[in-house]
């Protein structure tokens, strides 16, 4: 998952500016502190599975736990009906779309929302 | 009962990256439970609703409105399934209510401002009288009172499932200039699992805003308290606030109520009751 969510070109000078929407999850607190996630035009899923797309080792967490995926440019959490449930900014949600800054809490686990834009600007002729 | 938020903003539809957190569209509500939907109000947030309605009919809807200001209606002529037959929908009304509603809904779609008429949609639509006893409707019980706004406004009781939610947008409860409004709305509010209330304005805008008939942020913290609430959903954002100002209001209201769950709604946000 290292593709870019949105390419948008721009014409500056006759040369190509890309503009990139990167979004990601990022483990902030618990077990993985620190592991990213980038997310993609793909559903991504979150729990204490071994196959799950973010692992988190919390034992509040149940083996698919919740799920982001692409909403309108966006992105939207599902809870997967997890056992312990999973909030949002301190707020127990089935569904939210997300936005930067959010923090996802699983358990003792904190997991944050990024979205941040990059441009890569052409080397100068 | 799953309550989804599908349009947070009041008064006027608020797009653009500033917004998108908390989100743009105007006032509408969709509970679910035991296989049954209401929705509560129809501003734009409607739209996108009935978008995920698209999968094939599900058993009646029943429908009711707050009031029928513009920001509670305006998303019902792009509602899909009112353009398809095989949805049906019945419009629940108090009975002082449903004439307005009736009419308001049939004009709001008269040919000289949309192209197809209220009376010609494919969908089976009915209107129907909310007694003042309230009543059941599938897994529902659901009443109403009357609120404290311009014109009107009325709350909604729904219970199912052993758990109530009350939606009660558009409503002026100042704890000391109208104690007697306040009080009555106290009393109707008894044990509440989840108040969706309107927030609009904080204190300091009050003395501009006296009389518009929506909610004060800090009126509504007193009321968490008066009321004994364990979760609130503050909606009906004021259009002049971004996500940043929205932001700001959430985080001071909480710390007033710390040991509740109180949040502001953002379209889109589906929770548990």
């Amino acid at each position: 998952m290292t593709k870019e969510h949105t390419r948008v070109s721009a014409s500056r000078h006759n040369a190509t500016l890309v503009v990139k929407r990167r979004s990601m999850l990022r483990v902030v607190r618990g077990a993985g502190a620190g592991t990213e996630v980038l997310l993609d035009n793909a559903a991504i899923r979150a729990g204490r599975a071994d196959e799950a797309d973010l692992i988190i080792d919390d034992p509040a967490a149940s083996r698919q736990h919740f799920e982001v995926s692409p909403y309108h440019g966006g992105f939207t959490l599902r809870d997967l009906g997890s056992t312990n449930g999973t909030e949002v900014n301190r707020v127990l949600v089935l569904e939210c779309r997300l936005s930067n800054g959010d923090i996802i809490t699983v358990g003792e686990t904190d997991v944050v929302f990024v979205e941040k834009t990059d441009v890569d600007e052409p080397a100068p002729e | 009962m799953r309550v989804k938020f599908w349009g947070t903003r009041g008064s006027v539809p608020t797009p653009g990256r500033a917004t998108e957190k908390y989100g743009g569209n105007t006032a509408c509500v969709e509970v679910q439970h035991d296989g049954m939907r209401l929705i509560l109000d129809a501003g734009t947030g409607i739209r996108e609703l009935g978008l995920s309605m698209m999968n094939g009919p599900d058993s009646p809807v029943a429908m009711f409105f707050s009031h029928v200001h513009w920001d509670h209606i305006q998303g019902l002529p792009f509602f899909v399934p009112f353009f398809k037959p095989d949805y049906s929908f019945t419009i629940y009304a108090p009975t002082p209510f449903k004439a307005s509603v009736e009419m308001v809904l049939y004009k709001q779609m008269a040919a000289d401002v949309f192209p197809v008429d209220f009376g010609n949609l494919a969908a089976k639509i009915e209107f129907q009288d909310l007694s003042d006893e309230g009543g059941n409707i599938g897994p529902f019980t659901v009443s109403a009172f009357p609120l404290c706004h311009p014109g009107g406004s009325w709350a909604y009781r729904i219970e199912a499932g052993g758990r109530t939610l009350v939606y009660a947008t558009d409503n002026e409860i100042d704890p000391e200039g109208m104690a007697e409004a306040y009080q009555s709305f106290l009393a109707r509010l008894g044990k509440t699992d989840l108040l969706i209330a309107d927030g609009q304005y904080t204190l300091a805008e009050y003395p501009e805003k006296r009389g518009w008939g929506h909610g004060v942020l800090e009126h509504l913290v007193r009321l968490a308290k008066d009321a004994a609430l364990p979760r609130m959903a503050i909606t009906h954002h004021d259009p002049m606030r971004d996500d940043d100002a929205l932001s700001d209001l959430e985080r001071r209201v909480r710390k007033e109520l710390p040991d509740r769950q109180v949040f502001f709604a953002r379209d889109g946000l589906a929770v548990e009751v």
